[in-house]
């Protein structure tokens, strides 16, 4: 069983057909399903950001449209949705620290970064491999150079620049 | 073309590969074997290609992205949701609760 965490933003590009990076997203979702017996999930978490983003809004049409998202997420029996455990909470401590040290990272700077971390904390736990973006302080890739348990790749690059 | 003589009766012989550019002539030639001489009949029956079926993973995941995209949101809905993401993610800030430090 190959497990891969979809970040939220994934999600949100594969529930639009014109978002721009359904189409490399859609690829390469089906080119691992060729090669292996693939697993979609994504963290609770995804769905705390998804309501937080229904509950910001008070246009009628947005948040009819993102909890149709939200309940098709729920109710799909394909997607396994990971919850927060004992276990992920002391990877995401050592995680935490291991990022801080190898970027040199302030601790204002740090902070915006706790979700990336709760989410690969899960992916590791999980020994799932995480579908994100990385942000502009690298900090997939730089967990990847320190932690041989963490599988990240991102698939909104072009095809021959996948990590 | 070796092989592609083959005699199934005493009266029907078949011949496989036969190629575009055969002759009826060409393919009388072809069925005299053993100094027999043959009326040739044609039929001309199209080689099916097996059909090679999908891994079921691809066809689970082919589902579900159906699934996903029939959601069907609007570009405000995707940015308003990318936007609460962003946001989310900015102001989660912990404090350190030995420490008292924000981290």
């Amino acid at each position: 069983m190959n497990f891969f965490l979809l970040d939220t933003n994934a999600v949100i590009h594969l529930s639009r057909k014109e978002a721009e990076h359904h189409e490399k997203i859609k690829a390469k979702m089906l080119e691992k399903a060729l090669q292996v017996d693939i697993r979609i999930s994504i963290s609770i978490v995804s769905l705390y950001e998804l309501e937080y983003g229904v509950a910001h809004t008070n246009n009628e049409e947005i948040i009819s449209e993102s909890r149709r998202i939200i309940e098709s997420i729920k109710k799909d029996r394909e997607i396994t949705i990971f919850s927060l455990t004992e276990a992920g909470a002391e990877i995401f401590g050592e995680i935490k620290e291991q990022y801080r040290k190898e970027k040199g990272i302030g601790k204002k700077a740090l902070q915006k970064h706790n979700i990336d971390l709760i989410i690969a904390a899960t992916a590791i736990e999980a020994g799932a491999t995480l579908v994100s973006q990385d942000n502009k302080d690298k900090i997939f890739e730089i967990l990847k150079s320190v932690r041989d348990d963490f599988e990240w790749e991102d698939w909104t690059l072009d095809i021959g620049k996948i990590n | 073309m070796e092989n592609t003589i083959e005699r199934v009766s005493e009266k029907t012989v078949m011949l496989e590969h036969v190629l575009p550019q055969e002759t009826i002539g060409d393919l009388v030639k072809r069925t005299h074997l053993e100094g027999t001489h043959f009326r040739v009949f044609i039929t001309v029956e199209k080689v099916e290609a097996e059909k090679t079926r999908e891994p079921e993973s691809v066809i689970r995941m082919a589902a579900l992205i159906k699934r996903l995209e029939s959601n069907d949101i609007s570009e405000e809905t995707a940015e308003a949701l990318e936007k609460g993401v962003e946001e989310f993610r900015e102001n989660f800030a912990m404090r350190n609760p030995f420490t008292g430090e924000g981290t």
